[in-house]
């Protein structure tokens, strides 16, 4: 172990340790059993990161689960879609955003804003799904503008 | 066992995943600089008969008809995907060597109670769902069988996409289908000579007396000979060996006349060498530097000439070889031809270690150890924002002679900005 003295500058006769105690260079940290790995925010939002993929959001038809436009939505194609997941599906050659729901035998691509409508599967419409959405990222500083909006409205009674 | 996995039309597949508008159309993806189909839709094959090299020009019929979509190579996707594919597979095959871009071979031994041709099944199913590419394997007792299970997978198991040789009356039958030049280490040449001694069909080949095929074809006939006798010659190769060099170069989009476009093209692909360079922790000692005009121009308008430069002090350095490099290249450039490729090949590759502890003086070590720092750094900035986000300002910021890719799609996995979108409307 190497000890360190520091002095304050003085003349060659007179040198006061400014710092008496030596710092121990290399001296382990008493933490550093307790070290853990740092979070991860990929291990956290995904279950098979090989088969996980990024989309945006373009429309409104899923704001009743807190999906807006230009959301980031993470896709996990290794989830098998249960009824209630959104999931991302393919209509037409598009891909689009919905949530998987089944009842009476027959299977549905639900929006979850009123102004939209069901999607049921028959000989006619045809969808498959891609993948589906286990979390969704919202950058909530896009949305400052209209949240002040609304506290307006609260302050000004 | 063995088991070979192989992606179908890996980049038409890999193109299809993210743009579903491509599916069951035929379609094809160009090689560098679109210049001919490398990868086609079954479609494409049956339907129009594109075949494997067809010039981008000879299709100009179907494209106007709207019978076909083609795309630029978009190396960044097909990559990422293979990774994907690759970690799958691992998942169930632990023991992986990956043989090309959408090859790998696994090593079943340690499966020995497990119905394989169920695992293997399910390991497709998975693939397909998780990735969105399908794949074809196939099981034999060797390399050289898995290879031969795998193209009958693809014939004829086209729904399963598995075909396991795992009794001799199925090894039998599928020598019997194949043809002997289609199996994997004979290749055309020996085929030829073969077909000449009326064998045509593996099963003729394996039916041959082993002195016989020794004397026709060497060593590496006899290897394959056994190999298809279901004895393991080719072993695994777990860990890819030190590539001996690394090349890169490319075709210009158009002939260059000028010294500095070629100076920038140079010190791109030198830079893209580097970095594979200290990739695999190397450092080299030699690089070849090479410039050259078509060779389809009459003669006093063709050249073609390449310099070799031993480097006293080995680095995988990119400011370093990039001015060594120009040095090279200004030595070999004559004025008033009109270039059509400049490239780089490093040589005499050693390992990085042996470097540092005996080559360098002690200051030029220093020197060594910071330069060194300062490109991982750069590769750490590259590797996280995109490649050529740090760049040496040799390379040139318009590049106007680079690849030609006009009809590339997007980085659908590696960029936020290009990420698919999807309707909520």
């Amino acid at each position: 172990m190497k000890e360190l003295k520091l002095f304050k500058k003085g003349t060659a006769k007179t040198l006061i340790p400014l710092y008496a105690d030596a710092i121990h260079a290399g001296f382990e940290s008493p933490a550093a059993d307790y070290e853990e790995e740092k979070i991860d925010l990929n291990a956290y939002v995904s279950n098979y990161p090989a088969a996980t993929f990024f989309a945006r959001v373009t429309g409104e038809c899923m704001i009743g689960s807190g999906i807006y436009p230009d959301d980031l939505l993470v896709v996990d194609r290794s989830l098998k879609p249960g009824p209630g997941d959104i999931v991302v599906g393919i209509i037409e050659n598009e891909f689009i955003l919905r949530a998987y729901y089944q009842r009476n035998g027959k299977e549905y691509l639900m929006p979850d804003n009123k102004y939209f409508k069901p999607i049921e599967r028959s000989e006619t419409t045809q969808f498959e799904i891609w993948g589906v959405v286990p979390h969704s990222v919202l950058d909530q500083r896009r949305r400052n503008s209209a949240r002040i909006n609304r506290f307006e409205q609260i302050l000004r009674g | 066992m063995l088991a070979l996995i192989d992606s179908n039309n890996f980049y038409v597949s890999a193109e299809r995943v993210f743009q579903p508008e491509l599916r069951d159309r035929a379609g094809c993806v160009l090689s560098n600089n679109d210049g001919c189909a490398i990868s086609r839709s079954n479609e494409a094959k049956e339907k129009l008969g594109i075949r494997m090299g067809t010039p981008f020009f000879m299709m100009r019929e179907q494209q106007e008809n709207g019978d076909l979509w083609w795309r630029s190579s978009n190396y960044t996707l097909y990559q990422d995907m293979m990774r994907r594919i690759t970690q799958i597979v691992r998942d169930t095959f632990p023991d992986q060597e990956i043989y090309s871009i959408d090859e790998c071979f696994c090593d079943l031994s340690t499966f020995k109670h497990h119905d394989l041709e169920q695992v293997a099944l399910e390991l497709r199913q998975k693939i397909l769902q998780y990735t969105g590419v399908p794949v074809c394997i196939g099981i034999g007792a060797s390399k050289t069988l898995a290879k031969i299970a795998n193209k009958i997978a693809k014939k004829q198991h086209r729904t399963s996409g598995v075909f396991y040789m795992n009794t001799p009356e199925k090894v039998e039958q599928a020598l019997k289908m194949t043809e002997v030049d289609d199996v994997w280490g004979i290749g055309p040449r020996y085929g030829m000579k073969l077909i000449r001694e009326g064998v045509y069909t593996a099963f003729d080949f394996v039916n041959l007396p082993e002195d016989y095929v020794l004397k026709l074809m060497t060593i590496q006939g006899r290897r394959t000979y056994r190999e298809l006798k279901g004895e393991r010659c080719i072993p695994m190769e777990f860990e890819r060996p030190l590539k001996e060099g690394i090349s890169t170069a490319r075709s210009f989009n158009a002939t260059v006349t000028e010294l500095l476009p070629l100076e920038e093209a140079l010190s791109c692909y030198v830079a893209n060498a580097a970095r594979k360079l200290r990739e695999q922790k190397s450092v080299c000692a030699k690089f070849m530097v090479y410039a050259q005009t078509s060779q389809f121009v009459v003669a006093h308008d063709r050249y073609t000439k390449d310099i070799v430069v031993k480097i006293p002090l080995p680095t995988s350095d990119t400011g370093t070889l990039i001015k060594e490099a120009l040095k090279a290249l200004r030595r070999i450039y004559i004025r008033g031809y009109r270039y059509q490729k400049v490239g780089i090949e490093l040589r005499d590759l050693r390992p990085e270690s042996q470097i540092q502890n005996s080559l360098f003086s002690p200051v030029s070590a220093q020197h060594g150890m910071k330069l060194q720092r300062a490109m991982a750094a750069v590769d750490r900035i590259n590797k996280s924002y995109g490649r050529n986000t740090v760049v040496h300002a040799a390379m040139g910021f318009e590049q106007r002679w680079s690849m030609r890719q006009e009809f590339l799609s997007r980085r659908f996995t590696t960029r936020i900005a290009d990420i698919i979108v999807v309707n909520a409307v």
